[in-house]
């Protein structure tokens, strides 16, 4: 009978385990559900992130900021980007002003992140791995950074 | 084809780029910068009629872009209390991930600090820029607006680092009676020597601030027939450029150095008269907190007190001084204070500037 109990214990125990385990918080790089777009390295997406035109199938991709979650956006910025929120913005400002490059989109809401992602084959967003799952008509790429 | 002849038809081509409808479809992208600046200064010990004695200067900068595929148009122009002037207007072609040939009005690559912040006062953490950096119209020594082509390029190796190069050929500055004048694109027919200008750089990271490079030019400027000089028998004078430049940052503290040697020919129907000395600058930067940046400037130059081409620049500072506190109040906008002890070769001046900057959106 107590070997019963701790067995199922146990089981339950590992459920949980793999549960919280999978649980745990993933960002993931994300494109529209019918883009070309099977995988960019990270020196491509830093470059794309920094308004640097990045072609795939000789088209430009077009890199899309997600705002709609501070949190999000600093882990994107100081693991992909390896900056800080401040000094990206100032130096995007200063590319664009001596260049004329077109910094990426920004958007504050994820629906708008679909919608663009949709419209534009070779756009490009991230997310957390949870909404990724969840919108309609997009596909993850990559997995960018997943919590310890 | 005429000189004259070959500035129109430059003209002509980059006013039909800009007038010319989107052709890139979904690719098309476009950017608008506004960078406004309010600055009050006042000037103590004057006695000097070259420099204003206060007074406010308000400033807006307007950048526009467009890109497609392949071509990229650019636009940048400054309206304030005292001009308007359109200060770049350039078309450009992309080869390859980091190669693009422009063509037009374009500020020349071998000024560090212009070709690094333009026109946009928010983007410099100082006020007022070191003088070998100074635009034309402000008593600048060194040519920036040039018309012609400039081809851009960089290389970005594996671990992220890489190197930039840039090089510029077209019409050099008119030395007129007010000082340099650039080469303008609705009057293309006044008469403009040849300016060459390049800059060499190598970025640990490619995508940050830190560079250091080496950087040069030649000019030819033509005198025109109103300026003092022409009525001592210059004809022309030709400058060169070479300088070496560092723009690097540990942690908070940001150091910015810049040093140059300027040589000078003036051509006279008898003969040449030639001229050199050394100019440069440093700043440093100290960023305290996450919203507060003190910093000063030292500029400095050698031999330039005998010569014939500083006399053609009088307002060219042998020496400055000056210290300064930036904060930044709010997103994309900042205050900044600014005390400078300035030497020129009739005067010794004290400036005080305040202004506020930002850029939108």
């Amino acid at each position: 009978m107590i070997s019963r109990l701790f067995a199922a214990s146990l089981i339950l125990s590992l459920a949980l385990c793999w549960t919280l385990v999978g649980a745990a918080q993933q960002v993931v790089l994300v494109t529209g559900e019918n883009s070309p777009i099977e995988n960019l390295s990270p020196l491509e997406l830093r470059k794309a992130y920094f308004g640097i035109v990045v072609r795939y199938d000789d088209q430009i991709i077009r890199p899309f900021r997600n705002s709609s979650d501070s949190q999000l956006s600093r882990i994107f910025l100081q693991t992909v980007v390896a900056t800080s929120e401040r000094a990206y913005e100032r130096r995007l400002f200063s590319l664009t002003l001596k260049s004329g490059r077109p910094r990426p989109e920004e958007f504050t809401d994820q629906d708008d992140i679909v919608r663009a992602l949709r419209k534009y084959p070779y756009g490009i967003s991230y997310m957390w791995r949870s909404d990724a799952e969840r919108a309609i008509g997009i596909k993850v790429i990559k997995l960018l950074w997943q919590e310890n | 084809m005429n000189p004259s002849d070959c500035k129109r038809l430059l003209a002509s081509i980059l006013f039909s780029l800009f007038a010319m409808p989107s052709q890139a479809g979904d690719q098309a992208q476009h950017e608008f910068l506004l960078f406004p600046s309010v600055e009050i200064f006042d000037t103590t010990s004057l006695d000097d009629e070259l420099f204003d004695s206060g007074g406010y200067i308000g400033i807006a900068d307007f950048m526009y872009s467009y890109s497609g595929n392949r071509l990229r148009l650019l636009g940048e122009f400054v309206l304030s209390n005292e001009e308007s002037e359109l200060e770049r207007l350039q078309a450009g072609w992309q080869f390859g991930e980091q190669t693009m040939l422009w063509v037009g009005r374009f500020h020349q690559p071998s000024k560090y600090w212009t070709t690094e912040h333009h026109h946009g006062q928010y983007l410099q953490t100082s006020i007022s820029r070191p003088e070998i950096e100074e635009w034309e119209d402000e008593g600048g020594a060194i040519p920036t607006h040039i018309t012609g082509l400039l081809l851009e390029t960089g290389q970005i190796r594996k671990d992220s680092s890489g190197y930039q190069f840039a090089v510029s050929v077209g019409f050099a500055p008119l030395l007129t009676e007010s000082g340099l004048e650039p080469f303008e694109l609705w009057d293309p027919s006044s008469d403009h020597g040849a300016a060459f200008n390049f800059r060499l750089a190598f970025l640990p990271d490619y995508f940050g601030n830190k560079q250091i490079g080496i950087l040069g030019g030649w000019s030819d400027i033509e005198i025109d027939n109103d300026a003092p000089t022409s009525q001592l028998g210059t004809e022309s004078v030709e400058l060169l450029q070479l300088g070496v430049y560092m723009d690097w940052n540990w942690e908070r503290l940001r150091t910015i150095v810049n040093v140059n040697y300027l040589q000078s020919e003036h051509i006279h129907p008898d003969g040449k008269i030639t001229d050199d000395f050394w100019s440069g600058y440093i700043q440093v930067e100290y960023t305290v907190g996450s919203n507060w940046t003190v910093y000063g400037r030292h500029e400095n130059s050698s031999g330039e007190d005998d010569t014939e081409f500083v006399r053609l620049i009088p307002k060219f500072p042998g020496r400055r001084n000056l210290l300064g506190v930036r904060w930044d109040i709010a997103t994309s906008h900042a205050l900044t204070l600014e005390i400078a002890d300035t030497e020129t070769a009739t005067s010794d001046i004290g400036q005080y500037r305040l202004q506020w900057s930002a850029v939108f959106p």
